[in-house]
């Protein structure tokens, strides 16, 4: 009897507990509105920001399986502000946790990215795998409204075209969580892809291409897509892409699918004075011929292999010249590699990085190898 | 409820004053005794035969109806004794008498001299029949029992694909000849006794003496001494009259209706317990692991039972958590669930018009409900069960947007699992509860905090002496050869471990006697 | 209820989760930045000659824990006040660590819950557990260890896609200093820790086993911290890993195999909840066995609850927010620990060192 009385106890007392604490936390997913992306402008009349969201519309259930959007537009002075102020509009809390991309205008990356981005990366309920983006065109949410003409949730399509990038390598793959890990560390400055819409037959469509160069936080320039390709060729970021090949009379014939590539980067303190050495090794497939001119045998490959590999360097020397001269910030993350292998050095440079950067000395080395020609083995040869 | 207590005291000791009576010897007055004993009781068979060689003979016949094989008793009683040819000597000594129709008449077994009509009377309600003769005060205890009982068939609740397919039957007799069978060994004891006050049941405990740890076994007939009940009709109410930690929603016994699974665990070194009327033996000390412990295990390839095995504990695992993970995943933590399979739950939440904890208590009650509905119901019917199960139930309930399709899914997923491990069907209900309502409170972290809290409870069971989870977590090769695994037979040379048996070899080695 | 008694694996298991307990989700003290892992090795190496003073003292004074110890050393009163000391450590380290917790759930994924709800139910399992006594923790312990040793291998391999093995460039980046004072920060904490675990020494099993105990324990728990470590700092990078107060949580959370097995840190925070529980425990019973001890109780067990209680309530309070745990945990505790962990118990092994060779002393005059 007293034990049951105890036991009676125990569960009045669990009981009370769980009414006490019980379900701050509780949300219905059908009473929250799943965000898909964000655009992020700047007024310039007034100078406050204008979040642009697009929400997931969860209608018809069951028997419709495309799950339609709504668009939201607010502004406020600051993120979190205009974030709460945005239940207003909905009634529902808005879901951060599910959203793919996040899209800045070319003005609000100008001022500096750290205003519009801290709060994202600091909040519980976002997390920092979302894509982020800088538009090309004068406003970021004009890229989001494109969903109207196509129907579709934009943010999840630029989601799965940056994780089907690596097949062209033609803007960087950047996370919020990579751009403020290289804002933080020291001797690296930050990318960001750039997006724009692309318009054919009066179709308009997103097309990411090209990227966005930072210094600390602040855009400072572009770059476009083959530069790159040649950018992320110069900071080991190669997955994939295709290296067009021009014949001995500089005609674009052959195309190079890159199976693999890796850039070595070896800092050099030779008398004193630091030199960078980049070295890429490109392993390829020869995947289109565009000539009926045989290039079988060794010799036929050993020099389409030596001409690719020499547009490669002129290509990645020439880029990072450009950023040398034109816009004096380390991309690369030639300043980390220096930190890492010559921490001595290192400590001497670093608070001056940016100047020190111009003025360093690099050289490329390019290697492109032909490992295998798809399908054929030789040209298509005409019949006489 | 005391006063009819004292009632029922009462005329029980009305009853009782005549026993304590001698017999007499005249047999009118005798049979006149057992008349008024049995008064009211029609089932009482009172049968005189006279013997008319020389002197006449007046025997009587008392037994019950229904209890006792009729033709033995018309061959091997009345007719011996009705055309024996007595002699006029043999008449003069009742007692002498007596003797002799014992030995050289009647031709049955079992008999048995007694003068106390407690005794008898306990003879006569046993089944036994008593032989009463004129002029002398005792009578015959002869044993011609015989009733009508099921006959061995395949046990319905644990199905095997492979392997024997007795059964045990509600004969204590025919339960132990089963065992008997199987292990043709002295070593083999079964120890009676009587349990229930009124009902005075026959139990009987079985055990091997080399292997059974004599200190679990002197544990049982402890406890079994101290059990104070009118009357036990199944080894359940004996499983929870003796069991250890009785606020505990999990087994401290096994049972089974298999008598080659009781065999195994006797091997074992564990104490088997059955009652007269019950097919079901009680195995100790148990442990956990035992739930999921199938004996087709032992009789098929050591791989496939294996799987099995972690299927099993895979399933209870699921069977406990899905509701509560569902409902800490959707109600909590949603950025745990990919994004696709959100909006389709979202979408498919839409206009349901209950909260997501709500629905899985509807639906799990519901589901539990058919489950109880199907257990009860005679086969035929069975399928009208399932059809508004599954298509009332379930397709109506969300068209009609009741419930939510994925909610459909964790009921129906949990339910399969559930039938997996059938003897862990109770305790995994409260637990699956309990845990439900964790995660409704502190989401994922209460569904954690529900696990730790059953980790807690397993642990500190304890069965006779012996740790419920003995072994588990256990990463010994011996611990987890007949736990997480089934090891194959050659590889299995020693007892688990666990339950404290005197004697731990099971096999002389590992030798694979087919291997070279 | 007979003399509590548990087996070598359940102790070594017990110690493991005590050690690895906070320290796993608190990530270690990070001012050396890339170079934590070496700090965490010499913190190891620099414990173990302290776990064979504590272990030897199981030795010197068998089948006694450290309230007994105290006690006989020290005479009743001097005894009964340094036990006071540790029961009060014990109580808030308890509390420190419940708290943790709390902060953990407070700002990662019960926003909106109190902190006290979580930190409650946490101490009631304690209690509960404690209450079962030391082998339930044991037995618990054991199977608690097989799975989280689990989790902590399957999440280090999913990890390894994220592992950017140039942050470990270049050694000793900002030179000894910081390294000396990491390992200082994680000697004390979770390291020496372990000196709750003298409460609860009389149940260990036969002579000597201390030795093994203590030592594999803080062994098998400084490599899994070693390996979460360079988990977080191949994965965050040292620069990040400084600014975050949950650093393996956010560093589970970067997992992402195939866009399928991703967000899994919810999960994983299951192994949080569970060293940290026997963490907890362990703290609970040597306070409610000093308690026992100290006031001459006859079993501990109706002590259990109230400074169950009483735990919880301190953790309520003991900080103001987030910060001022972060300070005291990784800048003040390595000094108030310290008299617990290292000069107390070096005093009393060398007091119960000197009872032992006077003991022998006297049985040798007495043979003579």
């Amino acid at each position: 009897m007293r034990r049951a009385l105890r036991l009676l106890t125990l569960l009045l007392c669990m009981a009370l507990v769980l009414c006490l604490c019980g379900c701050w936390n509780y949300t219905e997913v059908d009473d929250m509105s799943i965000v898909a992306g964000v655009a992020i402008d700047k007024d310039a009349a007034d100078g406050k920001i204008q979040l642009t969201a697009e929400i997931v519309d969860i209608k018809g259930g069951l028997n419709q399986n495309q799950a339609g959007f709504k668009m939201l537009s607010l502004k406020g002075k600051t993120m979190f502000e205009i974030v709460r102020n945005m239940i207003s509009l909905t009634g529902k809390k808005l879901f951060w946790s599910h959203a793919k991309a996040i899209i800045f205008s070319e003005a609000v990356a100008r001022e500096g990215l750290i205003k519009t981005m801290d709060w994202y990366s600091r909040d519980t309920e976002t997390r920092s795998d979302v894509f982020i983006f800088v538009s090309s065109e004068p406003t970021a949410r004009e890229i989001l409204n494109l969903n109207t003409s196509k129907k579709a949730i934009l943010s999840f399509e630029l989601a799965q075209m940056m994780s089907d990038e690596k097949f062209t390598s033609t803007a960087p793959n950047v996370e919020i969580w990579d751009f403020i890990d290289k804002l933080e560390t020291s001797g690296n400055h930050a990318v960001a892809p750039l997006i724009y819409v692309h318009e054919q037959n009066g179709k308009k469509n997103e097309r990411v291409n090209g990227c966005a160069i930072f210094s600390k936080d602040k855009m400072i320039g572009k770059l476009n897509g083959k530069e790159t390709k040649n950018m992320l060729f110069a900071k080991d970021g190669i997955k994939g892409g295709v290296l067009a090949v021009n014949d001995i009379h500089g005609v674009p014939t052959y195309s190079l699918e890159i199976l693999s590539s890796r850039t070595k980067v070896k800092p050099k303190l030779v008398n004193g004075k630091l030199s960078l050495q980049v070295r890429t090794v490109t392993r390829t497939g020869l995947d289109e011929v565009m000539t009926t001119k045989d290039f079988s045998g060794n010799e036929g490959i050993s020099s389409i292999e030596e001409r690719a590999s020499k547009a490669l360097r002129q290509d990645i020397e020439s880029v990072i010249r450009k950023l040398q001269q034109e816009y004096h910030a380390d991309i690369f993350g030639y300043g980390e590699i220096i930190h890492e292998h010559q921490p001595k050095v290192w400590a001497k440079l670093r608070d001056n990085w940016d100047n020190e950067f111009v003025k360093l000395d690099i050289s490329v080395d390019s290697k492109v190898i032909i490992e295998n020609t798809a399908k054929t083995s030789r040209s298509i040869r005409l019949g006489d | 409820m005391k006063n009819t207590d004292a009632a029922l005291g009462n005329r029980q000791d009305a009853s009782k004053i005549p026993s304590s009576q001698p017999l007499s010897p005249s047999l009118d007055d005798n049979v006149a005794l057992f008349r008024r004993i049995f008064s009211n009781d029609g089932t009482l068979r009172v049968r005189v035969i006279e013997n008319n060689y020389g002197t006449l003979l007046r025997c009587g016949l008392i037994y019950v109806d229904g209890m006792t094989d009729q033709d033995l008793i018309q061959n091997g009683i009345t007719k011996p004794v009705m055309t024996y040819p007595f002699k006029e000597e043999d008449h003069g000594n009742p007692a002498k008498l007596m003797e002799k129709i014992r030995m050289e008449i009647i031709n049955i077994s079992d008999i048995m001299v007694s003068t106390e009509l407690d005794e008898l009377v306990g003879a006569v309600v046993g089944g036994k029949t008593v032989f009463l003769l004129d002029g002398y005060a005792g009578a015959l205890n002869i044993n011609a029992q015989g009733w009508q009982t099921r006959a061995i068939e395949e046990p319905t609740t644990e199905k095997a694909v492979r392997g024997p397919r007795e059964g045990f039957t509600e004969s204590l007799i025919v339960n132990l000849t089963l065992i008997r069978r199987r292990v043709q060994n002295s070593d083999l004891k079964f120890v009676f006794s009587d349990i229930g006050t009124r009902s005075k049941t026959q139990t009987c405990i079985c055990y091997l003496e080399s292997l059974a740890s004599p200190d679990i076994l002197a544990e049982l007939q402890g406890r079994l001494a101290q059990v104070e009940i009118d009357h036990i009709l199944d080894t359940g109410y004996l499983a929870e009259l003796i069991r250890d930690e009785p606020y505990s929603p999990f087994e401290m016994m096994g049972s089974t209706e298999r008598p080659d699974t009781a065999v195994s665990k006797i091997m074992e070194g564990r104490i088997a317990l059955m009652i007269e009327g019950s097919p079901f033996a009680l195995t100790l000390p148990y442990v956990f692991v035992e739930n999921f412990q199938a004996s087709e295990d032992y009789y098929v390839n050591y791989y496939f039972a294996s799987f099995n095995r972690f299927l099993r504990v895979i399933g209870a695992f699921m069977s406990i958590s899905i509701p509560a993970v569902y409902v800490a995943l959707v109600t909590y933590s949603q950025e745990m669930v990919p994004t696709k399979l959100l909006l389709s739950i979202a979408a498919a939440r839409l206009s349901v018009p209950f909260p997501t904890i709500i629905e899985a208590l509807i639906m799990l009650t519901i589901f539990e409900i058919l489950r109880e509905a199907g257990a009860r119901i005679p086969t035929t019917i069975g399928q009208a069960v399932s059809i508004v199960g599954a298509l009332v139930l379930g397709q109506a309930a969300v068209d009609a947007r009741i419930v939510s399709a994925p909610m459909v899914i964790v009921v129906g997923l949990t339910g399969i699992t559930t039938l997996l491990n059938p003897r862990l069907t109770g305790p995994m209900i409260i637990v699956r509860l309990i845990l439900l309502f964790a995660a409704f409170f502190l989401g994922i972290y209460g569904y954690f905090f529900g696990l730790l809290g059953l980790v807690i409870h397993l642990m500190s069971l304890r069965s006779f002496g012996v740790s419920y989870m003995l072994g588990v977590g256990s990463i010994r090769p011996q611990d987890i050869k007949d736990a997480a695994i089934r090891a194959p037979w050659w590889d299995m040379y020693l007892r688990p471990a666990r339950i404290g048996t005197r004697n731990m070899k099971r096999k002389a080695s590992r030798k694979k006697a087919g291997s070279r | 209820m007979g003399k509590e008694n548990i087996p070598a694996g359940q102790s070594i298991s017990i110690a493991v989760l005590f050690i690895i307990g906070s320290s796993l989700f608190m990530g270690a003290s990070g001012q050396s930045g890339n170079s934590s892992w070496i700090a965490i090795i010499l913190a190891m190496l620099l414990a173990l000659p302290l776990m064979l003073i504590y272990a030897r003292l199981h030795v010197l004074l068998p089948g006694k824990d450290l309230f007994d110890m105290l006690i006989l050393v020290f005479g009743a009163v001097a005894g009964r006040v340094l036990s006071c000391l540790y029961i009060w450590y014990a109580l808030h380290l308890g509390s420190l660590v419940l708290r943790n917790f709390g902060e953990f759930g407070k700002s990662v994924p019960l926003t909106s819950t109190p902190m006290l709800a979580p930190m409650l139910i946490i101490g009631l399992l304690c209690v509960w557990v404690v209450k079962g006594g030391i082998e339930v923790l044991g037995r618990s312990s054991k199977f608690l260890l097989l799975f989280t040793f689990g989790v902590i291998v399957v999440v280090q391999l999913l990890s390894i896609p994220k592992f950017q093995f140039h942050h470990l460039l270049p050694v000793l980046d900002s030179g000894w200093k910081p390294v000396f004072t990491d390992m200082m920060g994680s000697f004390t904490f979770p390291f020496a820790e372990i000196v709750v675990f003298l409460g609860a020494f009389h149940a260990l099993p036969q002579k000597g086993s201390a030795v093994r105990i203590l030592i594999s324990g803080t062994l098998i728990a400084g490599v899994i911290i070693l390996l979460v470590t360079i988990r977080n700092l191949l994965v965050l990078g040292p620069d990040l890993l400084s600014s975050l107060y949950f650093p393996s949580y956010v560093a589970v959370s970067r997992i992402n195999i195939g866009d399928f097995l991703t967000r899994i840190e919810g999960s994983s925070a299951i192994v949080f909840v569970t060293t940290l529980f026997v963490k907890v425990s362990l703290c609970l019973y040597a306070a409610c066995n000093g308690v026992a001890k100290v006031f001459k109780l006859s079993s501990y067990r109706s002590v259990v609850l109230q400074m169950g209680l009483i735990m919880v309530y301190f953790a309520d309070f003991i900080y103001k927010d987030i910060m001022q745990m972060d300070y005291f945990a990784h800048h003040i505790y390595k000094i108030y620990a310290l008299p617990f962990q290292v000069v107390i118990p070096v005093i009393l092994w060398i007091a119960a060192e000197i009872l032992a060779r006077k003991k022998i002393r006297k049985q040798k005059t007495a043979q003579n």
